[in-house]
């Protein structure tokens, strides 16, 4: 790659985009609850390329402080976290410098844009172009979901929310033990329809018509049981949960 | 190139002219959306049902049932004067009614995606056909809507007449959905869990960071273009309203949908069970138009257009817009082109 950017344009762009930030920011001070790239992070890299600047360490992200004495579950998922997000902007960072390769190719050529704004949409034309290629790989996707799954599992760990409520152990043995009696019952009865049916075929015929409604029926059994435990662990997330007022109309 | 001083002048005038669209920005206060006229005629536990217009003529026109998406507000469908498509439907000579789904509370988190796409829009079927003494209704679903409407088709069809989807994902495994890439390995049991009801917010964040350098920079930097542009400025101040004013998402209705759709990709599987019964699209037998938006990043176009592989209609129209996921609400080009196709459709099968 090289770094011989002409990195003028670029911080002239990037104190725009700064003088933007601090509107937006005054406009609607909340925090977004998923840290995701911002445009700005990539003209921080851009104008990092810049030999006299170096090059950059991070996006502009905002990592949790390092563990301390909080606790094993704690330090475990902060580690994942910070992990999940170091290998999302080390792919925005290859993305960076490839939307800049494509914007200097473009800059090369015959009739390239000479104004700053013009040179900013070729530049966001550029990297859309390049996200849109990268994003949509099963490597990127695995990158966002981890983000996804290690933030939750942070704020899980934080005692943000409610893990969702293990299995019990000993109902999983009790439903086991229950399961194969009645897979022995079940094989037995066969083995049995089976003997009629070899000796008289029509009462084999009748018996093996009523089997369908006891196989509903431990199906049926299952369920419930499964929607119960379910409903448990969202009970108690539930606590956690603010209603949102509807503002509209 | 110019020279990097000049950049200097440059970049002083954009800023100027920023600043300028920003503080008009901030002079005009928060701006109305939906505002054309439209009264409750049912309101249920989770939704409103509306009717839009005025007047006993109306009940004379053909009428049409939007069915809107969870994740957003549905006032994206009348955004103002001039942008909205539920007043293009209205002059057309339709009779507009529209669900519009309700936040959901902390008790709401189990509410799952059969009770919105069977239990409760059937009231609102059932609520359109008593008004207007018909059995049977049109529906018009919405993204996300749609897919509940071609759910809500395929198990109750005798009570869809007409069904138009609109940038409706069916197949949701094609190659080119990031979306549907993004969400396939994320742990839904631990999301819902943790949260209870989805935060609006996050989801917003996941659709921004689609196209990072359009939506979360390059929008902003076109205000410049916008100063002393009121019109322009209200109608910026209108979409941002909408785009920040994500609903949550009800916990169980989220974990199934995304499941069952995004993850294993149900619909098109014959693999979907709602209420206890399979969907089979190809029990919609039922004339079908399909919308959808040939740059959608959001649902691609080749995630609507399989619909016409799995319908058993033997009247299956498309209808392409040069546009994408939003532009298909709000553009002029969609304006003009958009609500006169789709009333046009139905009144010649109604």
């Amino acid at each position: 790659m090289n770094k011989e950017v002409p990195a003028d344009w670029a911080s002239a762009l990037l104190g725009l985009h700064q003088l933007l930030r601090e509107q937006l920011d005054k406009a609607s001070p909340g925090v977004a609850p998923m840290n995701m790239p911002h445009a700005t992070d990539w003209l921080q890299t851009l104008v990092g390329m810049n030999p006299a600047n170096g090059l950059p360490g991070s996006l502009g992200f905002h990592l949790p402080p390092a563990p301390s004495e909080e606790g094993a579950t704690w330090e475990s998922a902060a580690r994942r976290y910070r992990e999940a997000a170091l290998a999302l902007q080390a792919a925005w960072l290859k993305i960076g410098y490839e939307s800049f390769d494509a914007l200097r190719e473009a800059l090369d050529e015959d009739h390239a844009p000479q104004d700053l704004r013009d040179i900013y949409d070729l530049w966001v034309s550029c990297a859309e172009a390049v996200f849109a290629r990268q994003s949509v790989t099963e490597d990127y996707a695995d990158l966002v979901s981890e983000l996804i799954n290690s933030q939750v599992a942070l704020q899980l760990a934080a005692g943000i929310g409610s893990a969702p409520a293990p299995d019990d152990p000993i109902q999983l043995k009790e439903a086991l033990v229950a399961a194969t009696a009645r897979e022995a019952r079940l094989r037995a009865d066969l083995e049995a329809l089976r003997q009629v049916d070899s000796a008289s075929p029509s009462p084999a015929k009748k018996r093996a018509s009523k089997k369908p409604g006891s196989g509903a029926k431990a199906k049926a059994v299952k369920k419930a049981g499964s929607t119960g435990a379910s409903q448990k662990t969202r009970g108690n997330a539930a606590e956690k949960t603010n209603r949102k007022d509807r503002s509209e109309k | 190139m110019k020279a990097p001083e000049s950049f200097g002048l440059e970049l002083a005038e954009l800023t100027g002219q920023l600043t300028q669209s920003a503080s008009q920005l901030a002079g005009m206060g928060l701006p109305k959306i939906g505002t054309t006229p439209h009264e409750t005629v049912l309101a249920g536990e989770g939704f409103r049902l509306l009717r839009y217009g005025e007047g006993e003529k109306r009940a004379d026109h053909c009428a049409v049932l939007i069915v809107y998406a969870l994740v957003n507000r549905p006032w994206v469908l009348d955004l103002e004067p001039g942008r909205s498509m539920i007043e293009g439907l209205l002059a057309s000579q339709m009779d507009v009614f529209l669900v519009e789904w309700q936040d959901p509370c902390e008790q709401d988190q189990h509410r799952g995606f059969s009770d919105y796409a069977c239990a409760l829009l059937d009231e609102c079927v059932e609520a359109v056909g008593s008004l207007r003494n018909e059995n049977s209704v049109n529906l018009l679903g919405v993204c996300q809507g749609g897919t509940f409407s071609l759910c809500y088709t395929a198990l109750h069809s005798k009570k869809v007449r007409n069904l138009i989807t609109m940038v409706t994902p069916v197949d949701f495994h094609t190659e080119d959905n990031t979306l549907s890439q993004w969400v396939r390995k994320v742990d839904l049991d631990a999301l819902v869990g943790c949260y209870g009801n989805v935060p609006g917010t996050l989801l917003n964040g996941l659709f921004v960071s689609l196209q990072p350098f359009r939506l979360g920079s390059k929008k902003y930097i076109d205000l410049v273009d916008l100063a002393d542009n009121p019109q322009g400025l209200r109608t910026f101040a209108r979409m941002e309203r909408w785009i920040a004013d994500s609903p949550d998402q009800a916990g169980r209705a989220f974990l199934e949908f995304v499941g069952d759709l995004f993850q294993r990709n149900a619909l098109v599987r014959g693999e979907l069970v709602l209420d206890g019964r399979i969907v089979d699209l190809g029990a919609i037998r039922c004339p079908v138009l399909n919308v959808y938006a040939r740059n959608d990043h959001l649902v691609p176009a080749s995630a609507s257009r399989p619909l016409e592989d799995h319908v058993a209609s033997s009247d299956y129209s498309e209808l392409e817009f040069e546009g994408g996921h939003i532009g298909i609400y709000v553009s002029r080009s969609a304006q003009k082109k958009v609500p006169p196709a789709i009333a046009g459709w139905l009144k010649a099968r109604s």
